[in-house]
């Protein structure tokens, strides 16, 4: 059972006529079937439809009439993504029997392209509600250790992806929610710019600072997902209508003249990484600096100022989209998101305006910090995945998380694996641009990529 | 231990609210909004209209 090809390779042998968009998506069924059942990251897998989409674009692809490096690829949906006709639960009960009747933007966009939609993926409920035991599916395992957590919410996109199910997925992040599950399952994934993608149709949790956005194996993969993805959308109110550029156009170039400004208090004091996730960063730092890229230190406020203005606006925010059910429906919850969402009720108006106009002041602060700077780097994540016993429901907001600042600010960050740590559970580095510079982000994580190994190691489970 | 200020704050928010949350349930929920009190002191005491008209949000802008 060999492993998955990247999205680029598959399209490359798609094109090449050296593997069949049917003969892709059964493997993957094959896989999912197969391993699936330890790692659990789907909630539905839609195998008629994979197989509909897979023959169509067989069809396209015999005929040289191939919509581009998507046609064919299997991908699938975080649950909280609507898909026509198909079930779209938000990993709760809530919603245990929607069917929406349209596909969400960035979905469409997607099933444009010609992608195979395999089904659709585990999350925290409704983006917010941890690693859960009482909702009705279960939340999925770490496919590099089965007794450790994918870090939520994009949990089950994150999980498919690094055991080699999907080529490539969707997810949403309002802290951390791409970033997390990215780095701790040792994937590659993408909050673009806010306004970059189009949110419309993807169930809400807090409307400034929701993002959608790619994860995959490899950073070209999520760039190739990205351009597909990207785009003004009128229904979204924050949807920029700036042009979207060609997000591959500078992948393959140096890091010669890059500027980096390194956020080293945020992981050495205001959330201590682990030592391998330090060691992984330092061996960045001195790999870019030694490609000629000038690197040095930049001091920003505490982390915890910029977390604690990120959870006031997110916790206000989401209370509001759900107040109905938390006056009337308190009980189809699960614990953990009834109880944060519900603290949301308890801060006060003129508290939440002092957040946004903190927010204000914290994204000033980072876009005076990167004037002369392409990209910050700071962790992704604190360390090596937890295991799932020992997971808290307050932990999230008692520890300042470290890749929240972006969706607090909306500037385009992206997770990228820089080895292993204790276990042999993957470690990472967040990379940061300016906003609307996705491809300098990519460009950067691209060279990176392709000078390290690490895209070599699948889990176990995978091989 | 929730000093008697915050439960007191707590309780009165609770109150406010119109979730009617389980009094089994309550305890949890202080925890977690002692947490949201010390965020909350992070960041300041809200500005006076004067010092900031506005809250403005666009994408570009923010």
């Amino acid at each position: 059972m060999p492993p998955l090809p990247s999205i680029a390779e598959a399209a490359r042998q798609i094109a090449a006529k050296q593997i069949s968009p049917v003969e892709l998506t059964r493997g993957c069924l094959d896989r999912i079937e197969r391993i699936d059942p330890s790692v659990r990251s789907f909630l539905l897998v839609t195998e008629e439809r994979a197989l509909a989409d897979a023959r169509a674009a067989e069809t396209r692809v015999v005929r040289n009439e191939a919509r581009g490096n998507l046609d064919g690829i299997p991908i699938a949906h975080k649950d909280l993504f609507n898909t026509a006709g198909i079930r779209t639960t938000g990993h709760s009960r809530l919603l245990a029997d929607n069917l929406p009747t349209t596909d969400a933007t960035a979905v469409a966009r997607l099933v444009e392209a010609g992608t195979v939609m395999l089904g659709k993926l585990a999350a925290n409920e409704f983006g917010m509600g941890g690693h859960a035991f009482d909702l009705p599916w279960p939340q999925p395992s770490n496919p590099w250790h089965l007794d450790h957590t994918t870090g939520g919410s994009s949990s089950g996109t994150a999980a498919a992806v690094a055991a080699g199910l999907i080529l490539g997925g969707t997810g949403t992040q309002t802290n951390t929610s791409i970033c997390g599950p990215s780095a701790l399952c040792g994937i590659t994934g993408l909050k673009p710019t806010y306004g970059r993608v189009s949110r419309t149709g993807v169930l809400p949790l807090a409307f400034t600072l929701d993002h959608v956005g790619p994860m995959a194996w490899t950073v070209e993969d999520c760039a190739i997902l990205l351009q597909a993805m990207a785009g003004y959308d009128p229904f979204d109110p924050a949807s920029s209508d700036r042009p979207t550029p060609d997000f591959r156009a500078e992948l393959g170039q140096s890091v010669r003249g890059l500027r980096i400004g390194v956020l080293r208090h945020f992981f050495e004091n205001d959330n201590p990484a682990s030592p391998a996730t330090r060691k992984g960063i330092d061996g960045a730092l001195a790999w870019f600096a030694a490609e000629g890229a000038i690197v040095r230190d930049v001091k920003l406020s505490s982390l915890e100022v910029y977390h604690a203005c990120t959870c006031v606006i997110l916790m206000a925010e989401a209370y509001a989209i759900h107040e109905p059910w938390l006056t009337t429906a308190r009980h189809s919850y699960g614990e953990i998101f009834r109880d944060r969402a519900s603290l949301g009720g308890l801060i006060r108006a003129a508290d939440y305006v002092q957040a946004l106009r903190r927010r204000r002041d914290l994204c000033r602060e980072v876009a005076t910090a990167m004037v002369d700077l392409d990209v910050l780097i700071s962790a992704s994540d604190a360390g090596e995945a937890p295991r799932i016993v020992d997971l808290t429901k307050w932990a999230f907001p008692g520890r300042p998380s470290l890749g929240g600042w972006a969706s607090l600010t909306g500037y385009p960050a992206l997770s990228l694996c820089t080895g292993f740590g204790l276990k042999g559970l993957p470690v990472a580095m967040l990379l940061v641009a300016k906003p609307w510079a996705e491809a300098t982000l990519l460009r950067t994580a691209h060279a990176y990529e392709q000078a390290h190994p690490w895209r070599d190691s699948r889990p176990e489970i995978a091989r | 231990m929730a000093s008697p200020s915050d439960q007191a704050s707590f309780a009165a928010m609770l109150a406010e609210s119109d979730m009617r949350v389980p009094q089994e349930q309550q305890p949890d929920l202080l925890e977690g909004y002692q947490h949201m009190l010390r965020l909350l002191d992070l960041l300041g005491r809200p500005s006076t209209l004067a010092a900031e008209p506005a809250v403005i949000f666009t994408p570009d802008q923010r």
